[in-house]
């Protein structure tokens, strides 16, 4: 069975339709990545799935069942957000934030057992951020705001983890790292959609591409087939060169001479 | 690097049962030491022994119906104001809201204004005959204070509304424009009433504690701890919506519904509070915001340790009120006492919190 099966989805904002006619089904286990230029619409797809904006027309269908039957609580049982950022004035520490990950799994209150907290704790050591632990969050980086979000959303023990620019704001070693490591997820049976805008971490990581203009799905598939020259050029409106990166994958850059 | 196992580390929690419980049972001896220094100590020396043992004795009297039911007056309405003020600061996301911030001020002050300037003294005067004798003991510019704080408040929600959904930004925008319309209209009855009512406005609005009845105190009791157990009841909910609405949502929580029984909650506190003693300032800003910087955000700790910590503070504040300006012969109004305390208080600890570190060594 599918994780996600999203068909005929039209989503927007009240005077401002973004997402046009999008049918595609994730399945258990898949990396997807989605692509497409600022303004494609790609964080309004992941928010429309996760239901935090309403559709305008079409289904939404989240492991067997429409999207809006789920409470929101039995949703974020199953569904886990990464955001791009959040509101850090409020002073949290770091442990303090991936626990509320657990949250929805626990009483009115959120009072976490010790089972609840070793979780927590485990999973900032896997991400080896657990020197954020007692760390308030209005004192830390971008990179290590983004890699608490991740751990949050990983203690929710979900079925599907949305990923608005998991890679945004890190170095080159921690971007390779946090795709590395939501990879090793998505191996382990969970599915994960992440908006990313190197395509050649798509072309790396992912199972499956979806490229996004104007709101329509200009193509989708896998890395391989999908990301062509042709493709990439028609999405990004820009001349694009590829070179064989090795291990049979291919490499995309812009054509710099011919951009001046 | 350095790997920390975290079996063996001590995990640094700020909010755990056993620190919830040490700390409000801390902060609660103090209250109970405040109301106890607030009900002995006054203007009037008295004899607690002759007071307990005679009760048609002058000291007794001071004491029952003076000392005893302002004290229990101080604790309520200091209690309500930092518990509120605590949980709207969370929800507005906004460390400047105070109890007051969603034209609660606003709409008590124009409503008791009103009371004040067409000469009601009793709710009684208003009500038919056969309410009258229930009604006897409550005060008319109260109950308009409460009923225009109610109002006001509607008047914001409906107002702070975007696109059917309430935006903290908007409520607040709301509130802050309906408190300048409101001390507009109050300016404009101040200019048309007598020097004797003027007076009576100015010290209303100033926020005082006066001498209500038992009946009162006990309402004005229950309706707090309804209210305050209603907020902190949603406090690990507060917690996540201090995060953003999309935070909240993707972790669960239904936003509008849980915004709106928070707010109606601080809404009816803030209300209860100011109908009894006017607009008390700087208690709702302040408690909560020292609190925060000793005890960190979580609002499952901070809302009912706000609550104690307004209550002792309220109760010291009206301490000071009597003994300090007795030399005058004059009382000041407990707000202007707040304030002038609460004012350079607070900047000192402001000016102390060295930023980015965090007190990990709690009790």
């Amino acid at each position: 069975m599918n994780v996600l099966e999203v068909s005929a989805l039209h989503a927007g904002y009240r005077h401002r339709p973004v997402l046009r006619e999008l049918t595609f089904s994730v399945a258990p286990g898949e990396l997807w990545a989605i692509l497409g230029p600022n303004g494609a619409g790609k964080s309004t797809l992941l928010r429309t799935c996760l239901g935090l904006l309403s559709r305008q027309a079409g289904r939404i269908s989240f492991l067997g069942k429409a999207i809006e039957e789920w409470s929101r609580r039995e949703l974020a049982q199953r569904m886990a957000w990464v955001p791009q950022s959040f509101d850090s004035a409020a002073g949290f520490t770091g442990l303090e934030l991936v626990l509320m990950g657990r949250s929805p799994h626990l009483g009115l209150w959120g009072l976490p057992s010790r089972a609840d907290l070793d979780h927590a704790l485990a999973l900032m050591q896997d991400l080896q951020i657990e020197q954020l632990a007692s760390r308030a969050s209005d004192a830390l980086s971008g990179g290590e705001r983004r890699l608490l979000l991740l751990a949050r959303a990983l203690a929710q023990n979900p079925r599907v983890l949305m990923l608005d620019e998991p890679t945004a704001f890190l170095d080159l070693k921690h971007q390779v790292d946090v795709l590395r490591r939501i990879k090793a997820q998505t191996e382990g049976g969970l599915s994960a959609m992440a908006v990313v805008h190197d395509v050649n971490h798509a072309m790396a990581f992912a199972d499956k591409v979806l490229l996004l203009k104007d709101g329509a799905m200009l193509a989708c598939g896998s890395p391989g087939s999908t990301l062509t020259t042709q493709a990439l050029e028609r999405l990004y409106d820009l001349p694009i060169a590829s070179a064989d990166a090795g291990e049979g994958r291919k490499f995309f850059a812009p054509r710099f001479a011919q951009v001046r | 690097m350095m790997r920390m196992e975290h079996s063996s580390i001590e995990v640094p929690l700020r909010f755990t049962i056993r620190r919830a419980a040490a700390l409000i049972l801390g902060l609660a001896a103090v209250v109970v030491i405040a109301f106890a220094a607030s009900a002995r100590f006054g203007e009037q020396p008295i004899s607690l022994s002759i007071a307990l043992a005679d009760p048609t004795s002058t000291d007794a009297a001071i004491f029952w119906s003076l000392r005893l039911p302002r004290a229990v007056l101080a604790i309520i309405i200091g209690a309500a104001l930092a518990a509120s003020g605590s949980a709207l600061q969370g929800l507005m996301r906004n460390p400047l809201a105070d109890p007051f911030v969603l034209g609660v001020s606003g709409g008590a002050a124009l409503g008791a204004t009103l009371a004040i300037a067409a000469g009601l003294g009793s709710a009684a005067q208003l009500a038919p005959e056969p309410l009258r004798a229930a009604l006897a003991r409550l005060s008319a510019p109260a109950l308009f204070a409460f009923a225009g704080s109610i109002g006001a408040t509607a008047l914001v929600f409906a107002g702070g509304r975007v696109q059917g959904q309430s935006s903290p930004y908007a409520l607040l925008l709301t509130g802050v424009i309906f408190n300048a319309f409101a001390s507009a209209a109050i300016t404009a009855v101040k200019a048309l009433v007598n020097p004797e009512k003027l007076g009576e406005i100015l010290y209303w609005l100033a926020g005082t504690l006066g001498y209500e009845n038992a009946w009162t105190l006990a309402l004005a009791a229950l309706l707090q701890a309804l209210a305050i157990g209603t907020m902190w009841m949603n406090a690990g909910k507060l917690n996540l919506l201090m995060l953003g609405d999309d935070d909240a949502a993707s972790l669960g929580v239904s936003v509008g519904p849980t915004r709106l029984v928070l707010l109606l909650a601080a809404s009816l506190s803030v209300a209860g509070a100011v109908a009894l003693s006017g607009l008390i300032g700087f208690v709702g800003l302040i408690v909560p915001h020292v609190l925060r910087l000793w005890l960190g955000p979580d609002q499952r700790l901070l809302l009912p340790c706000s609550a104690f910590g307004g209550a002792a503070f309220l109760a010291l504040s009206d301490l000071a009120t009597r003994m300090l300006f007795s030399v005058f012969h004059t009382e000041l109004p407990v707000g202007v006492v707040t304030a002038l305390v609460g004012g350079p208080f607070f900047l000192l600890v402001l000016h102390r919190r060295r930023v980015g570190s965090l007190s990990l060594s709690w009790p």
